[in-house]
């Protein structure tokens, strides 16, 4: 445990030292006053929550009303805060496994009595915790501006925080797999984007899809990349689900995306064991 | 015991198809006794990283196997008393020298005083104590191959790996360094030192083994490895006859024969006797006779011309 305590601690340094904590704090506070900015044009929450339930049929109380108007609006927030937090967590972890590769580098770490497996798990959960510390400052930030705005506090929507995270890490997870097997950021970022930008709303609405062919190659294709890659915007639904507090939602999508980084991990682990330096 | 043992390493590395194999190493067998000072030569590309790698883990060997310090080489815990500093290391460059020592000794045993004062006592001797707080990226090659060793010495190792230790260092910072080594074999610590610089490794190593193509050629001390049969310079005046060059005494023995000197291997003091007598016999003048010294670098090249068909020199 020590040694994974001093990577993920150096890891944070690394970070620190290359900039990536700062601009990812920025980007993050411009995302924020983005947000705030929006707060000031809108009106109470009383009237978001109207709007947000035109058909309610039984009479509600103003508190009621202002719950629902919050919680719509949170609602909103997810998706965006779910694309935001990946791209920064994306951009901003990409290089952290591929530099630890570097020649020179990685001889002095495998030289130390670490073994494989812990240098990597490491440096994965290093990645993994300054994306968590900066997702909690962003959803952390929006959650507290919402509650200060509306003088309502909807706990539900700080579950964001763990969903983004556990998104990120299956993510992070192929990453790293990729990271291991080029040694460079640059394919882990382009099929990291690729997936979070076209395939997974392409997937989403695969059911759509069907109806336009009966093609079983081309189902059994978008079926096998379904599960394939995580299930971000199931996983979105799921957290929009729970804020409004909707009660059949369905977990499985957490499920395979939790067997899916299992599986990218465990290759990973291989992989890198495997590997000459 | 031995420090290092390995018995018929291979390494074979295999193109993105497998098509391609280039091999690294070839069965190789070497053992170095503890607390010696080993030297390992060899021309680019002959495998001298390779070993060092693989005996650290961070390569995995295609067949054989190895021990380090007594234990399995897959037990990474072994490398809390082992040390290496690494060809073109590439320290975090935003840390300062005596961060990287913390950050690297932090792998160690040692507690937080004991590794503070280890760290005191590894720049003071590697002269940059002054240069402690700047971050690795404002050190020139020099320095960051003194804070390399001092890193490769932070956990107090009885077994040190160093590959082109000198590598860019000045001739002083050499001599420091070499100086450094061997108060360490003095401490009974064991080095395995990779290095192209062969009158270095003449100077401190007990044993040297010479690979080429991944396979040891030749092995043995300094000595053993530099010794040949005796071989003179003769200089002399006077006019030397055919007759004389082909004589029985002579014809093998004598070579590079100019107008004022030639040189002669005698397997004895006897045949050189013989040979000065002849020349007197002659009515050659002798001038002078000076040995000649084979040096490691001249066995090196040698042995490598021999191997790959070369003309032996």
């Amino acid at each position: 445990m020590k040694n994974i305590w001093i990577i993920i601690k150096y890891t944070f340094r690394e970070a620190l030292a290359k900039k990536i904590m700062i601009t990812f704090l920025i980007l993050s506070a411009l995302t924020i006053i983005g947000f705030g900015l929006a707060f000031s044009l809108m009106g109470d929450a009383a009237g978001i929550g109207s709007v947000s339930q035109p058909n309610a049929s039984t009479p509600q109380s103003s508190t009621e009303i202002i719950s629902a108007g919050v919680r719509f609006l949170e609602y909103g927030f997810v998706a965006t805060l779910f694309v935001i937090g990946l791209f920064l967590s994306i951009f901003s972890t990409a290089g952290l496994v591929p530099d630890l590769l570097k020649k020179g580098n990685i001889d002095l770490f495998l030289s130390k009595p670490i073994s494989k497996f812990e240098l990597l798990c490491a440096k994965y959960l290093g990645g993994l915790a300054i994306v968590f510390v900066n997702i909690v400052f962003l959803v952390g930030s929006i959650w507290l501006m919402v509650g200060l705005k509306f003088s309502f506090w909807e706990t539900s929507f700080l579950l964001s925080i763990a969903s983004i995270t556990f998104v990120f890490a299956t993510l992070y997870a192929l990453m790293t797999l990729l990271g291991i097997l080029t040694k460079s950021p640059v394919l882990p970022i382009i099929i990291s984007f690729l997936i979070v930008i076209v395939l997974n709303p392409l997937l989403a609405m695969r059911s759509m899809l069907y109806d336009l062919t009966d093609s079983s190659v081309v189902k059994g294709i978008f079926e096998t990349f379904y599960y394939l890659i995580p299930q971000a915007n199931e996983i979105v639904t799921i957290s929009q689900d729970s804020i409004m507090g909707k009660a059949d939602i369905v977990y499985t999508p957490i499920y395979t995306t939790a067997a899916l980084m299992i599986v990218y991990l465990s290759l990973s682990f291989f992989f890198f064991k495997k590997k000459d330096f | 015991m031995f420090a290092v043992e390995t018995e018929n390493i291979s390494k074979i590395y295999k193109g993105a198809f497998g098509n391609k194999q280039i091999h690294a190493l070839s069965d190789m067998s070497l053992s170095v006794e503890q607390g010696s000072f080993f030297g390992l030569l060899g021309p680019n590309g002959a495998g001298k990283t390779t070993i060092i790698k693989i005996l650290l883990g961070i390569t995995n060997p295609s067949g054989g196997s190895a021990k380090v310090l007594g234990q399995d080489i897959s037990n990474y815990k072994l490398k809390k008393k082992v040390g290496f500093l690494p060809e073109n290391h590439r320290f975090p460059p935003y840390l300062t020298g005596e961060q990287v020592l913390k950050f690297f000794g932090g792998f160690s045993d040692m507690s937080q005083p004991e590794l503070k004062k280890r760290i005191d006592y590894l720049l003071d001797l590697t002269k940059m104590n002054d240069r402690r707080k700047y971050k690795v990226k404002t050190y020139s090659k020099g320095m960051m191959q003194r804070i390399g060793l001092a890193q490769a010495m932070v956990n107090d190792p009885d077994l040190i790996f160093l590959d082109e230790p000198t590598d860019g260092v000045d001739p002083i910072g050499r001599k420091e360094i070499r100086d450094m080594l061997l108060n360490l074999k003095d401490q009974g610590k064991t080095i395995f030192l990779n290095s192209h610089l062969l009158s270095e490794v003449e100077l401190v190593a007990d044993r040297v083994a010479i690979i080429d193509k991944g396979k040891i050629i030749k092995e043995g001390t300094v000595k053993e490895l530099t010794e040949t049969e005796k071989e003179y310079k003769i200089t002399f005046a006077g006019h030397i006859s055919d007759s004389f060059c082909n004589s029985e005494l002579t014809s093998q023995r004598i070579d590079n024969i100019h107008t004022d000197y030639f040189t002669l291997k005698a397997e004895d003091d006897d045949r050189l006797n013989a040979v000065i007598d002849a020349m007197r016999s002659e009515g050659l003048l002798i001038q002078g006779i000076v040995p000649i010294k084979t040096s490691l670098e001249d066995s090196f090249i040698r042995l490598i011309n021999t191997k790959n068909g070369g003309v032996s020199q």
